[in-house]
């Protein structure tokens, strides 16, 4: 995007931006109060050492779409630092995910320097050079662009959180650049964002959830099946925050594909599978830590330091035709 | 009402739920369970299999006066059914040795049936407290029951004119929020099966405590049950205990027992579940078990058996689900243990002809449209000279054998190419090898062998599409979790051209060291015969 384009008020990094208070924060119940400063916490900390937050509930209902909303409401609040992913010069020629004119779209970079970038058919970005990502070697390369029309349901609801002063589809770029991944089921998180919409107004269209691995660096929440395959160029992939729906989603081999960043496991207590998963991992001796802020009543949390996990490949299946 | 009220109604009511355990003291009864233990232990001594019959028997009896607060000489509850079949046992002399203990337990049978179930007091107590304003509104009260125990707890509410809902657990799961829920014995006695030890359904049937669909929980226990830990209700280690109010004991006070505690004499008369057999005795040996490697055999629901070894494909597959998802998983042997949910394919299970058509129409994108018809004329080379060579009776194996420089190698490649579904060897050297044992002229420019593997990688991804298929279907899929907790094994249907899934929980794990054939890894086998002919319980072994 060009500097004409640029937004009036910009910011530093880091600095925090100012929201319009939430007209229904006093009637949030504790538990949705807690889910909510929880994923906050856990988005926007440190990613090293790698953090495991457990937590159990009565229902697992609406638990996943009240950390998303939390944790991308976070991410726009606050920068998510993630040098990993910015680009340098040595990436110079390599393909980048970027956002121009309105429009995400897959480019080349051609030049990178501290805290701007240029892409191909523009000038140096300065601005939006954060919400540049360098794209991993076998990322797909067929991905079409995705426009953010302003009068689109996106911005719309960007435009209505309150983030006063910022360009909203430039927060939009910066959560989708390090977005929150969910191990879990797309229609479910939709619905429950639907639900919630009762709650906090335009709740979906706000965390904008894409489907698939296709999403990334496009929408603020990626949310993938369990039993997806794991993309090789997935390794390189860094989300802010990973959150496994439910134990089908703890033991997937997607999980393992982002062992630096912090992972929320919501675990419903009604099911007897949560169980097995707690045994094994109580059965590997992992080490506790403390859990702050502490849970309300009729909730469990815990929190432990779980190794680097790596993903492992299948073994030869030779002569099974 | 919105889901969102109802989430947080149900989070309102676990963040303030008020649990309280009203133990009921019953004398005869302690006795009662006392002998049955006694007599289930001397079963799994030796004695004769009639004896074994009547500890069944009397086992379902429990479960029944267990289940409901019906009166002990209800039919439906059989005492007086149980205390004739013993005494006929007895005048039998099968068992002369413990003919004290029939008569004792007769007698104390015929005791029971002359009283009231003392629970019946307590239970009409409970929920009369909890009443509702108007006819229309949902009865105040759940009382949990197992899905085939409804009708008991049913039937006493009707002779009691009481009115509260029924409900087995699974379908507790997405109840609405009333203001009480009643439990009949600890919430382990709703989850323990063969395929869920007493330790893990305590864990599982936590929930009923830290969960509920109620405000209010009120336990009640008798001795027969086992024993009430609430610790047992937390997901997570570093949680602290439940509390729990103790009401006063209801019944006729037994010594040393305080009102609303229970004791350890109370936990030692509990009859916990038959112990499932773990050690496999018996494999038979198969044609084709030329190659045994080290195996770790399972027992699973529905009396079939399976083994599998570490490393060696196929490997176990485990099925995890919750509420909303299932997601299926390799796991090794190792990770495999009772209560696991394992998934299986039966061979085949999908057409052929379904199978052989997806393969063609990848292999003809990929290859071009006559690529399909080469590809199957190859492999039909290759089978049609196997055939011929049998016919003749030439040596095929030694001759491979020295070809290849490895034995198991060239004689799992002989024994494959009985199968119709094979292809040919996939290594480029074995190829070459076979087709001059077979006698055929040499590939040179490895175009067959090239159209072989483009075969066989179409079949692949054939094959990865149904399973993708299949698995979608399970998640997709509702009522099989709710037929797996009560049976241990589900057969899921894909349709008549993707086939089924199978899914069976583990009973037992034998991971004593033994051989099995590695054409039996992963297979999916029936216990022939009696169990006891197959399958020898891992505690008389120990006994003997």
């Amino acid at each position: 995007m060009s500097d004409a384009r640029l937004p009036s008020g910009r910011r530093k990094p880091g600095e925090r931006l100012s929201t319009r208070k939430d007209r229904h924060s006093l009637a949030i119940p504790p538990w949705m109060q807690f889910l909510r400063e929880t994923s906050l916490v856990a988005a926007l900390r440190p990613v090293t050492p790698a953090r495991r937050l457990l937590i159990g509930l009565p229902t697992a209902e609406l638990a996943t779409a009240i950390l998303v909303h939390g944790a991308v409401a976070a991410l726009a609040t606050h920068r998510f630092a993630n040098p990993l992913q910015a680009p340098a010069p040595g990436d110079v020629g390599r393909r980048v995910s970027a956002f121009l004119n309105g429009t995400y779209r897959d480019t080349k970079l051609e030049g990178a320097g501290p805290g701007s970038a240029t892409v191909a058919g523009t000038t140096t970005m300065t601005t939006y050079a954060d919400t540049v990502r360098v794209l991993p070697v076998e990322f797909p390369e067929d991905r079409s662009p995705r426009p953010l029309t302003s009068a689109g349901k996106v911005l719309v609801a960007w435009r209505g959180a309150g983030y006063v002063g910022v360009d909203p589809a430039r927060l939009h770029a910066r959560c989708a650049a390090t977005p929150v991944m969910v191990i879990g089921s797309h229609a479910g998180l939709s619905a429950d964002l639907a639900q919630l919409e009762a709650m906090w107004q335009k709740a979906y269209s706000f965390t904008d959830p894409g489907h698939g691995f296709e999403a990334w660096f496009r929408h603020p929440t990626v949310v993938c099946d369990p039993g997806i395959d794991v993309p090789p160029w997935l390794v390189g992939a860094r989300p802010a925050l990973v959150i496994c729906d439910g134990p089908a989603a703890w033991r997937s081999r997607l999980r393992r594909a982002f062992p630096g960043a912090a992972h929320i496991f919501v675990i419903d207590r009604r099911s007897p599978a949560g169980i097995d998963v707690i045994d094994e991992i109580c059965a590997a001796n992992v080490d506790s830590e403390p859990f702050a802020p502490g849970p309300p009543p009729g909730i469990e949390a815990w929190r432990i330091a779980e190794p680097l996990l790596e993903i492992r490949t299948t073994g030869s299946d030779e002569d099974l035709f | 009402m919105s889901v969102l009220t109802e989430v947080d109604a149900r989070n309102r009511a676990a963040a303030g739920v008020v649990i309280t355990h009203h133990v009921v003291a019953w004398s005869a009864m302690r006795d009662t369970v006392r002998i049955l233990r006694e007599l289930r232990r001397g079963a799994a001594e030796g004695v004769s299999r009639a004896l074994e019959d009547l500890v069944d028997l009397a086992g379902a009896w429990l479960r029944s006066i267990n289940a409901a607060p019906l009166e002990p000489s209800h039919a439906l509850v059989g005492t007086a059914e149980l205390a004739a079949t013993i005494r006929d046992h007895d005048a039998s002399g099968l068992d002369p040795h413990l003919g004290a203990q029939f008569r004792r337990l007769a007698e104390l049978l015929d005791a029971l049936a002359d009283e009231p179930h003392p629970a019946a007091r307590c239970l009409e107590e409970v929920v009369c407290r909890y009443g509702r304003l108007d006819a229309a509104d949902p009865a105040g009260v759940y009382v949990v029951a197992q899905a085939h125990e409804i009708h008991l707890v049913e039937v006493w509410l009707s002779l009691e004119g009481l009115d509260a809902e029924v409900r087995s657990p699974h379908d507790l799961r997405g109840a609405a929020v009333r203001n009480a829920l009643v439990l009949l014995g600890p919430p382990s006695r709703y989850f323990t099966s063969a395929w869920c030890s007493p330790g893990r359904a305590a864990r599982i049937g936590g929930w009923l405590l830290s969960a509920p669909p109620a405000r209010r929980v009120h336990v009640l226990t008798w001795p027969g049950h086992a024993p009430f830990d609430p610790a047992t209700a937390n997901l997570f280690p570093n949680t602290a205990v439940l509390p729990v109010c103790a009401a006063a004991s209801v019944g006729d006070a037994a010594p040393g027992v305080a009102p609303g505690e229970t004791t350890a004499q109370d936990d030692a008369i509990w009859l916990p579940p038959k112990p499932v057999a773990a050690r496999i005795a018996k494999v038979g040996a198969w044609a084709g078990d030329r190659d045994p490697v080290p195996a770790t055999g399972m027992r699973l629901a529905g009396e079939r058996i399976v083994f599998y070894s570490s490393g060696i494909e196929p490997h176990p597959e485990s099925v995890t689900w919750d509420l909303a998802t299932a997601a299926v998983e390799n796991v090794t042997p190792e990770r495999v243990r009772v209560g696991t949910a394992l998934l299986f394919r039966p061979l085949r299970s999908a057409t052929d002809d379904e199978l052989h058509r997806r393969a063609d129409a990848i292999l003809a994108t990929r290859r071009g449209p006559g690529a399909p018809a080469a590809a199957r004329a190859a492999k039909a080379e290759l089978k049609a000279a196997f055939a011929d060579a049998q016919r003749s009776a030439r040596p095929l194996h030694p001759w491979l054998a020295t070809k290849l420089g490895d034995a198991a190698y060239a004689r799992h490649i002989l024994n494959r190419l009985l199968d119709p579904a094979y292809i040919a060897p996939e290594k480029p050297g074995a190829y070459q090898a076979l087709r001059t044992v077979l006698g055929l002229s040499s590939d040179t420019d490895g175009s067959r062998q090239a159209l072989l593997a483009a075969l066989r990688g179409a079949c692949r991804h054939a094959g990865i599409e149904i399973t993708r298929e299949l698995i979608d279907v399970l998640r997709l899929s509702t009522g099989w979790q709710r037929e797996l907790e009560a049976d241990g094994h589900v057969t899921i249907s894909g349709g008549p051209l993707l086939g089924c899934l199978d899914i069976r929980a583990v009973t037992a794990v034998d991971r004593s060291p033994r051989r099995v054939g590695r054409s039996r890894i992963g297979r999916l086998m029936r216990i022939t015969g009696s169990p006891r002919d197959v399958v020898t319980p891992i505690d008389t072994e120990e006994t003997t």
